[in-house]
Parts: C-alpha cells; structure tokens; sequence
C-alpha cells in the first residue's frame, strides 16, 4: 500500500517543486534564514553570544539566530544523536579533543574559501588554537573560548592563615605548604574550609600532568598515552597528596559537588581563565586575585592550553551564512567581547599582543599564560574524561594504589585514541 | 494495668507518627526554609530551621533565569494532552473490550494484558528511534507521543464496565440509541469514578515523568518542569539557595493540586493502584 | 420492539448476520484509535527493541546485524553486573522497608481511637505528591557531609565520623535508597489503609473476644486477609525498583566533571540508568536494547510470579 503510493507521491513531489519558483519572489527582500546555534552553557558565556546574536542580526536583518546554551552535562549526548539523526544545530561548538573524530565521520562541513582560505586562517589565528581543526589542508573550524589553567586566589582567606598575596605559590610545594597552612577542620578533622578547590578536578590533574611530564602526554602520531610514565605517576601521586590522608588540602566529602572557591570556602583554584565571568557575576563579594599556575620546583611556568572551536554542520541548509556567523563570533570585534565580558582568552594572533586589552593585573597574568602554553593533546571527549575521571575517584576516593590505577587508565585510554585515529 | 498498658501502647503510637512525621516533611521543609535564606545561612551548622535573615533575593535570582512559566505551560499541555488521549482511548477500547462480542476480542484484550509487562524503559531506545523519524525530537508532541495510550487504562475500563449490566445498552439500543450515543451518554457518566481515577494517576504520572523527556527535550521549547528543574540545576550548580527556590517554585503545583483535591487523589490511587 | 419484527423480508439469519456484522464494524471503530497508537508506541517498539539488540549501532556507524553477540558482551561486561547489582541491593533495601513501615504507618492510622487520622494521612503522602526533582535536591543538600542536617544530626548523637554518602562509593547508594524510601511510604500506606478497610471489625473483635492478643489478632485475621493488597503492593515496589532512575539521576548528578550519575565509580549505577548510559552517554543503541531486554525478563518474572500467587490477573 505504501509503497504503490510512493509513485504517486513522487509525482506529486516533483509537480510541486516545479511550481515553488513560480511563485513570485520579491527581490528586495533577501530570504529569512534560520541559524540553529548550540553550544555548552556557561553562565559567562551566554550573555556575550546573546549580545552578539544582538549584534549579527542587526547588522544582517535576513538572518535569525535561534540559540540553545545546553547545560555541559548533556551537551555530548545532545549534540552527537542530534547529528547522527540528521536533526543537528547548523552551528555548535566542539573541543578540540573531539576535532579527529568530528572530521573523520565527516560530520563537518569545511570553512568555505570564500570566507577564510586557509592561508587567511594561519595568518590569523595563533597555531596552536586551528592545527587540530585541519585536515587535507582545509580547516573545519574557526577557534574561540581559548583557555589556559591559572591558580585563583581568595586574598582575604589567604590573608587570614598567614599567607602574602604577593608571593603566589609558584611552585606545586608552595602550593602544597600554603594550602595545607589554610585548610581549616573541625574538632573531629572534618575539612570546614578547602586550601585548593578541586571540584574542577580535570583542571587540578590536568595541570598535574601537562607540568610534570615533559614530552607529549598523548602522542597522536604513535597512537600513545604516556602519563604512566615515572612523570605521569609523579603527577598522579601529587593528586594522592593533595586529596587524601590528614593532611590533604580538599576531600569529596566537604561540600560534595559543590564550588568552594565562589562561595569563599576555599583559598586557592586552578581553573579557566572564564572563571573570572563566571566570580564577577555570581561571586561579587569575594576579593580574588590571580597567578601563573603551579609547576615542579625548578621548572620554568607551563600550562595547557585548551580551545574549543565553532563549527558547521555538514547537513547546514546554508552553510555560507553558519560561516559568516562563525566568523563574526571570532572577529576581532566579538574576540574583545569574549574577554572583556567573559573572560576567554583570544586565539587572534594580533590580540595577543594588544595592550589595550590589559587594563589590570588579572587580565595581563591571564594573557600571559598564553606565552607559557602548551596545547591539550587529549584525543576523545566523553569517554576518556571518563577513564581519567574514575582514575581520580579510584585513588582519591578509594585511596588505590596510585602506579597501578595509573598504569591501568593509561592503557585503557590508549585503546580509546587507537579507535578514534584508527591506529593498528 | 491493662488499661495502662492501652495508654502507653497508644501514646508509643502517638510517638511513632509524630516522630515519622518529622521525617517525611523533613525535606520539604528544608527545601522551603533555604529557599529564604542567603547562602552562607544556607550553610550555617548548626542549621537554622526559621530564616535568620529571610530574603526574596533568591526567588527573584530564579525568576530572572529560569522560565518557568513556559515549563509550567509545557508540563500542562502535555500532561493534559496526555489525560485526554488516555481517558478516550481507554474508555472506547474497554466499552468494545466489555460490551462487545466481536472475532479477535480474546486476542487483542490478551495481547494488551500481556504488554503491561513490557516497561516502558525496556521500548525506549525503538520509541526514540520512532520520535526522531517522525521529526518529534524536541517538541511537545514528542513529549507525549509515548504516553498516548495506557494498556493499564484499557484494562481497567473495561473491568468497570464489565460491571455494568448489558440491559442498559440493549434497552437503549431497541430505543433506536446509536453506538456511539450509548458510549457517550450512557457508559460513560456510568463509570464516571473509575474515569476520574484513571485521569487522576495519569495526569500526575504525565506531570512527574522525567527520563523521557529529558531524552527527547533539548530546548526550553518543550522542557517539562522536571527536566527544566534540573536543567536549571546544571546551570547554576553551584547556588544552592537558588537551587531550593527553583525546586520549591516547581514543587508548588501539584502539592496545591494535592491540598484541594486530597480525596479524590488518595482514593483514586486506592482504587487504581497508581503506576510508579 | 426490536427492528428486525418490522422488517421480516429479509429473514432472521440474514439480520442477525448484518446486526452482527455492525457490530462488529462499530467495536473495531471504538478500539481504532486505541489499536492505532498501540501499534505506534507498545507493539512495534517492543518488538524493534528485541530487533536492535541483535545488531550493533553506533551513532555515524551503520546497523551490522551480530546476532546475539551483544548477550555475549554483556555477560562479560563488569558493568551489566555491577548495574544488576546495585539494582538488586536497591530492590531488596527498599521495598521491605517500604512494606513494612506502609503498612504500620496504615494499621496505625486505621485505629478508630485515633485523633487527626486525616492531617498524619495528609503529611505521609506529601512525599509522593512532592516533585521527585525537587525532592531530590534537597536530599542531596541534606545528605551534604559538612553542612547537611543528616550528618548534622548524627554529629548531635556523637557519632564522631559520619559517612561522606554521596562522596563515598559505600554510601551514596544507601543514601539514594533512604530518599526512596521516603518518596513510597505514603503510597503504600494508601493501598494498605483501602485494604484494611475491606476487612471487617467484627472479625478482629471476635478474634480478640476470643483471648487473642492485637498480635495474634493481626497474624492470624489481617494479614490473611489483607494477603492479596501485600502481593500487590510488593510487586509494584519490586518493578518500580526495577526501573528506577530519577532518584539516582538527579541525586548523582551534578555539572563539570564532578560526577557523571551512576558514581561514584559506578556505585550507584542503577539498571535503567546503565541502558540510558549505554544508549545515550556511550550511543551503543544496539548493546543498550540488548541489556533493556534483561529488565523485561526481570519484570516478566515478578508478574508471573505474582499471577501464580494470586491465581488470578491484576487484583486491582
């Protein structure tokens, strides 16, 4: 039945199509189209791309953005049974961890050279925030929400148990010492106040492990995970100092879930650089300043530099306008916005260096980071968080054997980068 | 000492209820007292019951992020969407099921019967495949489509109308009474009760449904208070003043709903057996 | 007078036939729309479900038909069992607790020299009319290990270190059950207390006239009686800890990197919550369908076992 009438339908699909350019078109007004724009919430961030959606349609009245800030925990189930659906955003926004893996299931649609060649791209944008994004020498996505990891501090807190604000621990030692100095427990030994925030626990071990070990941690090209290194398992040991036994400077017991650092309990915090939005908004009352992140004694400052990029989807209805989108939201004028009001450091080359960004120490000490940089080599999202996430738990919150969970997470994330990059 | 000992057991009684009393309102009360409170009251140990320092500061926070006058719409139109659907459908296939005699009618009663054992999370990975086909992701429809009939409720009509005796329909239908005029004026206000019931259960089992929807919802367009709620959560993690605003704004509606129609809900559930 | 004596040309048979067979057109038009929806979201999925679990389906990844070597994973998958576990340490917590304090809370309330039966029934099915999000989140605030009124109240009975429940892979999960278990009271009391009510005071005073105590009383009289209403009620809790998820969802969950539901490390990693990973954290849809059909195996089982209890279908 329903396939006798497949003929007829067809028939009529065609008779209609023939009909729709029929219809006179008024040529003074362009066609309304429709960008669907989705990337994670963040209560810094969504402000800026509401303003700039403001800004975009203005400027080009035939185009409406409809935008959804998808909270980060569903972001990735959302995003990828959307695409694999065929029901996707036109514009989303994808980690550069998850770059191989879009580009491979060819998911993304490249950037047009009629709106960036590639050569106009690395002209402008700093290497290390496009190189994941390329592939047979075009570019699937143009990078903003650039991020390095810097130590935050609670000046009145850090005040209070004897510290100087402006001698920052600079190493993971000083850190350790001034945070152990700020911890405070009640009578049973119970944490009351956290030395470091680890509730952003990817950034405490992250930090960890981008400081500690010395050639790559991930190296793609040999489809190896190298944190099970004497290295790695120092920076992992590190991990086990900070967050167990009497002297440990944080537990997963004292305000589970929760984050310390904005609601003043807590004296230091390795975090983004948008954390600083996200403490001017909600945090008004905290007195907080920044430092470069911590390291190993003796070694010279380095921090991982993370970007996440906007992209278009393969299926886009108009792929010309998703891009002309995405390359207003990493304009200049929008880059401005993004730090100015959020907190995100810029991936432009020429921003880099412009002093009319650094209006106070934050900003400079965050633009800074950028020098010191080195750029994430994770390859996998959701399910190598995972392997590195149950790694925390299993020696932060079981106390297991810090070598062997190590050497175990390693291997499994291996097999996760061989599968993605489709090594032997 | 017999009566002493009545009075005792009677006041251990007292005791218990009062005591788990307590407990059951516990939460609710908790909820409603940080609700009021700025944060770090919020966190003050020993906890304070009556707001030391009450404010509205934190409805007003929710009110500013989290929309929920369009939750409240969606969950409405959905849950109601729902009610109608179950209500008619359940009541003309139990009238067919009880009041007919028809080739076919053992089988589809026993194939409806049987399918009450199927959960719902054992289908639904085919029911998102099924909504993404038909383009239902992310809208209200999708949000109901699932719940559009009720083999429970199919099942129940037509136990109740068993129970009706068939001279009625026969006297109407010598009457010259067309089939679906009985249904309508006949059978129906006859099972007025147990068509009450089942609106009941299935309205509030809409109402709370929360895994489906957070499946099938990506946009405020067709979040349901719960998935909005803990939408709201995600977003603002961190501020459990707000946090305790948000879910007591969100708890509001049915437990009004509970407090003006508390008989008809409990013995509705009785009657029913409310699914979970 | 009915119709067919007014038309007798056409003979008995030949009307009864045609009334039948409109009838029957009429009984098929009353159950069409519930067949056509039925068909659409229970028939068909149910049986495309069974169909998915024989494939592997990834998201960007065709279908491949592997017949049933998704059952052989899971038998091999730490997760399957851990998930199966977690559900059944679930199912065997809560549900007795729940019948039991139900049903004192039910035999209390329908003692006819009790004052304010309606305000106690009233405050025992707040929980149940309270939205399970909501609720949630304040369990998890008060579950807190350093500022929530739980540990709180512990720290007043001079317990010197009490549990870090939702931070500790040994509590979390006896912490989600407590909130469980507080969310159903109300409801079995309910079904308890309607079934009470069906048994006569006569037969309780007789017993009693007759030497028994209260406790002879109810194990002797009530307990036969109210028999039927205890299968029934154990069996909706046991299938609705089967399927529980909203609980352990929200409770577990909670923003950046902190826990993903289910944790930690995997403790409170309920069986839908292990489909719903599968399907839609992991998009393995295919593996995902195959462990769904073990928790229809695992409802079937209840109900038949209940209908061999009872005899007979659904005492409702």
């Amino acid at each position: 039945m329903r396939w006798k009438l497949l003929p007829v339908l067809a028939v009529m699909m065609v008779a209609l199509a023939q009909c729709a350019p029929a219809a006179p078109a008024t040529p003074t007004a362009p066609p309304q189209i429709t960008i669907v724009h989705w990337q994670h919430h963040h209560e810094a961030r969504k402000p800026v791309v509401d303003e700039l959606i403001q800004k975009f349609q203005a400027k080009h009245p035939n185009v409406t953005i409809k935008f959804e800030s998808i909270p980060y925990e569903q972001y990735f189930d959302k995003l990828l049974t959307a695409l694999a659906s065929k029901t996707g955003p036109d514009v989303f926004q994808i980690p550069m961890e998850m770059a191989e893996q879009l580009i491979r299931a060819g998911a993304l649609a490249p950037v047009p050279e009629n709106v960036m060649t590639p050569q106009q791209i690395e002209a402008a944008f700093i290497p290390a925030a496009v190189q994941r994004f390329k592939a047979d020498g075009k570019y699937y996505g143009l990078p903003t929400d650039v991020q390095t990891l810097i130590l935050f501090i609670n000046v009145d807190l850090l005040k209070e148990c004897g510290g100087d604000p402006n001698k920052p621990p600079a190493t993971w030692e000083e850190l350790k010492e001034q945070a152990r100095r700020c911890t405070k427990r009640d009578a049973q030994g119970n944490i009351v106040q956290a030395g470091l925030d680890t509730r952003y626990r990817w950034a405490v071990f992250t930090q960890a492990m981008y400081s500690f070990i010395d050639g790559p941690v991930v190296d793609a090209a040999a489809c190896k995970v190298n944190y099970a290194s004497p290295q790695g398992i120092a920076a992992w040991k590190l991990v086990a100092e900070l967050m167990t036994g009497p002297e440990a400077v944080d537990s997963p017991k004292f305000l589970t879930g929760q984050r310390k650092f904005e609601q003043g309990k807590a004296v230091f915090y390795i975090n983004h650089p948008v954390t600083r939005g996200r403490l001017e908004r909600e945090a008004k009352n905290i007195n907080w300043i920044v430092a470069p992140p911590p390291v190993p004694a003796g070694k010279k400052p380095v921090t991982p530099l993370h970007v996440w990029a906007y992209v278009v989807n393969k299926d886009a209805k108009n792929p010309e306008w998703a891009w002309r989108w995405v390359q207003f939201l990493t304009s200049k004028e929008a880059q401005i916005q993004w730090f100015r009001k959020a907190g995100d450091l810029p991936s432009l080359k020429e921003l880099l260096s412009d002093p009319s960004l650094v209006t106070d120490e934050k900003y400079r000490i965050a633009l800074e980071s950028m020098t010191y940089s080195r750029p994430v080599e994770q390859v996998g999202q959701t399910e190598v968080d995972n392997i590195q996430s149950e790694l925390w738990e299993k020696i932060v919150i079981q106390g297991a054997g810090v070598e062997t969970a190590v050497r175990e997470a390693a291997a499994k994330e291996e097999q996760v980068v061989k599968k993605i990059l489709g090594c032997p | 000492m017999g009566r002493w000992m009545r009075w005792a057991g009677r006041a251990l009684v007292y005791g218990a209820l009062v005591a788990g009393s307590v407990v059951m309102l516990l939460p609710l009360a908790w909820m409603t007292s940080a609700a009021f409170k700025p944060l770090y009251e919020v966190m003050r140990i020993p906890p304070t019951w009556i707001p030391q320092e009450p404010t509205l500061e934190n409805f007003r926070a929710v009110f500013a992020q989290f929309p929920f006058g369009r939750y409240f719409l969606n969950s409405l139109i959905t849950a109601t969407g729902i009610t109608l659907s179950v209500v008619l459908t359940s009541a003309m296939a139990g009238y067919a099921l009880a009041k007919f005699d028809f080739p076919g009618r053992n089988f589809l009663f026993l194939l409806i019967l049987s399918s009450l054992m199927i959960p719902f999370q054992t289908r639904m990975i085919a029911l998102y495949q099924v909504a993404i086909s038909l383009r239902l992701q992310d809208t209200l429809l999708g949000v109901m489509f699932p719940w559009l009939v009720d083999a429970f409720g199919i099942f129940l009509m037509r136990q109740f109308m068993l129970t009706i005796p068939s001279d009625l329909i026969d006297a109407a239908r010598i009457d010259g009474a067309s089939e679906a005029r009985i249904f309508w004026t006949i059978m129906l206000p006859l099972v007025r009760p147990a068509l009450a019931a089942l609106a009941i259960f299935t309205f509030l089992g809409a109402w709370e449904e929360f895994l489906w929807p957070l499946i099938i919802t990506s946009s405020d367009a067709s979040r349901t208070i719960p998935v909005g709620l803990q939408f709201f959560s995600e977003q603002y993690g961190t501020n459990i003043h707000w946090q305790m605003a948000g879910a007591l704004i969100a708890a509001l509606p049915m437990l009004a709903v509970f407090f003006l129609l508390q008989r008809q809900i409990i013995e509705g559930i009785a009657l029913t057996g409310m699914k979970g | 007078m009915a119709r067919w004596v007014v038309l007798p040309v056409q003979g008995v048979r030949g009307i009864r036939w045609s009334r039948r067979l409109r009838a029957w057109v009429w009984a098929y038009g009353f159950m069409a729309p519930a067949l056509v929806l039925f068909g659409l979201i229970v028939l068909y999925p149910s049986l495309e479900a069974f169909r998915l679990s024989l494939y592997q389906w990834s998201v960007f990844a065709p279908k491949r038909f592997v017949g049933l070597a998704n059952y052989q994973r899971m038998v091999h998958d730490p997760l399957f069992w851990t998930s199966l576990r977690v559900t059944l340490i679930w199912t065997v917590g809560v549900v007795p607790c729940v019948m039991v304090l139900g049903l004192a809370t039910a035999i209390a309330l329908n003692q006819p020299w009790l004052l304010g039966r309606g305000i106690f029934r009233t405050i025992y099915f707040v929980p149940v009319m309270t939205s399970i999000v909501a609720s949630a989140f304040a369990w998890r605030w008060l579950f807190e290990p350093t500022f929530g009124v739980v540990n709180w109240m512990l720290r007043q009975l001079e317990v010197s270190d009490p549990p870090g429940w939702l931070a500790s892979t040994t509590w979390a999960l006896p912490a989600l059950m407590i909130a469980g278990i507080w969310k159903q009271i109300g409801y079995a009391m309910v079904l308890f207390l309607a079934g009470l009510q069906t048994i006569p005071r006569e037969l309780r005073e007789a017993a009693e006239i007759d030497g028994a105590g209260p406790w002879q009383a109810f194990r002797h009289v009530t307990l036969p009686l109210l028999n039927p209403t205890v299968v029934f009620v154990a069996v909706i809790l046991v299938i609705n800890a089967f399927r529980v998820f909203s609980i352990p969802y929200v409770m577990t969950s909670g923003g950046f990197t902190y826990l993903t539901p289910g944790g930690p490390l995997n403790s409170t990693r309920v069986f839908v919550l292990h489909i719903y990973d599968l399907a839609w954290k992991q998009f393995d849809f295919g593996y995902g369908a195959a462990n769904a059909m073990v928790l229809l195996l695992m409802v079937m089982t209840v109900t038949l076992i209940q209908l061999r209890i009872l005899q007979r279908p659904f005492e409702y």
